[in-house]
């Protein structure tokens, strides 16, 4: 019998990086090594699970702009074409290293890795790695979360409750459209949480969302059990809280386990090694490097001195780190009974994208950590959060604090003096939104696409990623671009509808690129700000 | 020569990882589109100004004046508008419900009215705020030109408020009861409050939005605790029973793809 629980949180998300109007996209890249490096590696982990009659729950996070980008048959073709030519660019290292027998065997290593990857992506998962996912939560292994519509960081849309709620109500439409049934949880962009959210989660029937700890620890009143249980907001939203001990040693940069001297360096990617005329049909047509995910060398040390990767080593390692984790939280769930009069519930969020891509060995350490949890001991279970609730429906009641999972653990990453400047738009363009929604009650045919593609540019506009960006400092001015991109085509949207000149092959052209949420969001807007008439957010 | 990303994000694992090494310009990767700067207004129709909290310690403020409103106050003034200091009034509206006059206190910041927006330091956290844009005349009279919303700072440390209530939710919200206190919890003297009177049995609220619900609580505390550090129960539970200060201990923040970034820093090539 166990004595507590144990909820691992893969959050999966990228923006939406659809680009048709060129015949390469760097940023469709993401994607495209998220897939083969993430996302069919932790299905092939999950799937051996069932092959091998692992019990196992694990809960994703699988975010609309991501979801339907996955879904895209554009992008599918894409994808299929950029892994036909990292199958043939570790032909051609094969090849290359033959004389150098510690690169050779991991050129052939990619070379197998590749072909496995295009093959799961063509054949058994015939391009659509949703319906894999929607498959395992069916069969009651995995739970997939909700989220807001485009990765919005909600406390600073607040302003305008209403713009939330559109928020909220439009991705969960979207994943009852994908996954047919009604989400239960809901993830927080950037677990970005202030009062009030609580309440608009509530009015979808959300029961659960998980914070970062200081959420939890920092609620009004104090919770009896720290984040070893959740609180149930007044509102009746039962919010879980991360716990910081098996955050730490993932994330920790003193004893986090990617950082590891046997596993795989991401720096050392043979994009930057290589010579340009060699490397030419895999860069970006102008030239670019970018990373093609073939990396030879293993983390080492601290220095820039580094030595052949050895998946040998690299999988033991994995494995101790695995059996570490589990040594650990066996400990502290132990502690934890000695003082607490329920099991104890530790929940562990991370980042989809660390597993496989930045930490090259995460999914094969996942594997290990399931297998070892079902086998090997009795005090841990792996649960989702749905089937903790139901087990302890009964939960103190408590305010949580504002608070993110980003740096500085409040909203300063995503407003400062380098991304002020989006708030007044975005909080503008939602007011125009909700006049727009007042205006025209009752929308047809060509009025009532160009709203809802208003609609869309609305909330691409919204999306966290732009500000993220532009405060990291990473591709600023495509981030840049994005935020005044959407947010021009919403005023032009708005100047025709209103001047009743709607531009029917512009709109078309638009509609085709941005086509992410292909319903009628409109009508969701319509209800977000009507009901925002009668309840305010704070 | 490699070609690395120079930059030290701070929370940028992931999405940061899957860009790094791109140095390009922005008309190669995205077409942009012609903007017009009449596409791309700078005013509201009317003057408005937003608080938006920061951290515990940090708020932002902007305002938007658009120029016939600024001309029109001016008029309104006369003379004294052209020495006047334009000025944020932070009212401080922590845990009541204000109704434009009852602020505990206010205090004001003088601003450049051409900024646009202010990063205002406070000294202390979780208080709600309400912060008036306006003009401060020579004589010290003050000339609202626009109210903002209210908003919170997010609290620095765990409450010293301690009594707890439960809820039961059961299934997609088919039912939210009242209940009594958990299994070895030794309940203190039952407080009902107020808006619970009627309604302590179970209760569809399929369609009833927010708040009340039937609650009790349970006062686990007779005598007030300590500040910023509490007892759990009568026997005196110790800090290493605290579990809401063991986790705020062992807690760190942005413990996320942040930290990878600065491990990176730690052991990564010396160039970057």
């Amino acid at each position: 019998m166990e004595k507590g629980y144990l909820a691992i949180v893969f959050h999966a998300h990228l923006p939406f990086v659809r680009h048709p109007e060129h015949e390469e996209s760097l940023e469709e890249n993401w994607l495209y090594e998220a897939i083969t490096e993430v996302y069919i590696p932790l299905l092939l982990v999950l799937e051996g699970l069932l092959e091998d009659a692992i019990d196992f729950r694990l809960t994703f996070s699988l975010t609309p702009p991501l979801v339907s980008m996955l879904l895209d048959p554009f992008l599918q073709s894409r994808y299929l074409r950029r892994i036909e030519r990292l199958i043939e660019l570790a032909e051609k290292e094969i090849a290359r290293t033959a004389s150098q027998p510690e690169f050779y065997r991991l050129a052939c290593m990619y070379h197998r890795r590749f072909t496995e990857v295009r093959e799961a992506f063509l054949h058994r998962y015939e391009r659509n790695l949703v319906q894999v996912f929607r498959r395992l939560q069916e069969l009651g292994k995995i739970e997939i979360l909700a989220s807001s519509a485009t990765h919005a960081y909600l406390p600073l849309l607040s302003v305008n409750p209403a713009a939330v709620r559109a928020q909220a109500q439009i991705g969960i439409e979207h994943y009852e459209k994908v996954f047919d049934r009604r989400p239960r949880g809901f993830w927080l962009p950037e677990c970005g949480f202030c009062p009030g959210v609580d309440r608009m989660l509530r009015e979808q029937l959300i029961r659960f969302t998980i914070l970062e700890t200081h959420g939890i620890t920092r609620a009004e009143p104090r919770p009896r059990y720290g984040v070893l249980a959740p609180v149930s907001c007044p509102s009746g939203v039962v919010a879980f809280g991360r716990d910081p001990d098996s955050s730490k040693q993932v994330w920790s940069s003193v004893e986090g386990y990617p950082g590891d001297h046997d596993y795989r360096e991401f720096y050392r990617d043979i994009a930057y090694d290589l010579d340009d005329d060699y490397l030419k049909p895999y860069l970006h047509q102008d030239g670019i490097r970018f990373d093609t995910g073939i990396k030879y060398y293993r983390v080492t040390g601290k220095t820039d001195h580094k030595e052949a990767y050895v998946p040998e080593w690299a999988e033991r390692k994995a494995e101790i780190n695995a059996a570490n984790f589990m040594f650990n939280r066996e400990k502290q769930i132990e502690y934890l009974t000695s003082i607490m009069d329920r099991k104890p519930v530790i929940v562990a969020p991370y980042d989809a994208e660390l597993f496989g891509h930045w930490w090259y060995e995460g999914p094969t350490w996942l594997n290990y950590l399931v297998r070892k949890i079902a086998q090997k001991q009795e005090a841990i279970r792996l649960v989702t959060l749905s089937e903790y609730l139901e087990e302890y429906p009964l939960n103190q009641v408590a305010m949580p604090a504002m608070s993110s999972w980003g740096y500085e653990g409040f909203n300063d990453v995503w407003l400062n003096r380098s991304n002020d400047w989006i708030y007044p738009q975005l909080h503008k363009a939602a007011d125009l939104m909700e006049r727009l929604a007042e205006s025209y009650p009752r929308a047809e045919g060509l009025a009532l696409r160009a709203l809802n593609q208003a609609g869309r540019e609305l909330v691409l506009a919204q999306a966290s990623d732009w500000a993220f960006m532009i405060s990291s400092g990473t591709t600023v001015e495509y981030a840049t671009n994005r935020t005044k991109t959407h947010l021009v085509r919403l005023n032009r949207l708005v100047h025709q509808i209103r001047s009743g000149a709607i531009d029917e092959a512009g709109l078309s052209a638009i509609e085709s690129q941005d086509n992410i949420f292909p319903f009628d969001i409109y009508n969701m807007f319509h209800c977000a700000f009507s009901a925002s008439s009668q309840n305010s957010l704070s | 020569v490699s070609q690395r990303d120079s930059t030290k994000s701070k929370r940028g694992g992931r999405r940061r990882k899957l860009v790094r090494g791109q140095k390009v310009e922005i008309s190669k990767v995205f077409p942009g589109l012609p903007i017009k700067p009449s596409e791309f207004p700078h005013f509201y129709e009317h003057t408005r100004v937003v608080l938006l909290p920061v951290n515990p310690y940090l708020v932002h403020v902007y305002w938007e004046v658009p120029p016939h409103d600024l001309k029109e106050i001016k008029k309104l003034l006369g003379r004294p508008a052209l020495r006047a200091q334009p000025v944020l009034r932070f009212r401080d509206i922590t845990s009541i419900i204000f109704d434009g006059t009852n602020a505990h206190s206010h205090f004001d910041v003088d601003i450049d009215l051409g900024a646009g927006n202010w990063y205002v330091h406070l000294w202390g956290p979780a208080k709600s705020y309400c912060v008036d844009l306006g003009l401060r005349t020579n004589d010290g009279q003050f000339h609202p030109l626009a109210r903002s919303n209210i908003a919170q700072t997010p609290r620095a440390r765990p409450s010293g408020r301690a009594e707890e209530t439960y809820m039961l939710v059961e299934g997609d919200y088919h039912r939210v009861e009242a209940v009594p206190p958990p299994a070895g919890h030794v309940p203190g003297p039952v407080r009902m409050r107020p808006e619970s009177s009627g309604a302590a049995e179970s209760a569809e609220i399929g369609q009833r939005p927010a708040e009340p619900y039937s609650l009790q609580d349970w006062r686990q505390f007779v005598s007030e605790p300590e500040q910023g550090r509490v007892r759990n129960s009568e026997s005196g539970l110790n800090d290493d029973t605290d579990l809401t200060a063991m986790n705020e201990r062992s807690f760190l923040f942005g413990m996320s793809s942040g930290k990878m970034a600065s491990r990176e820093e730690n052991t990564g090539p010396s160039d970057r």
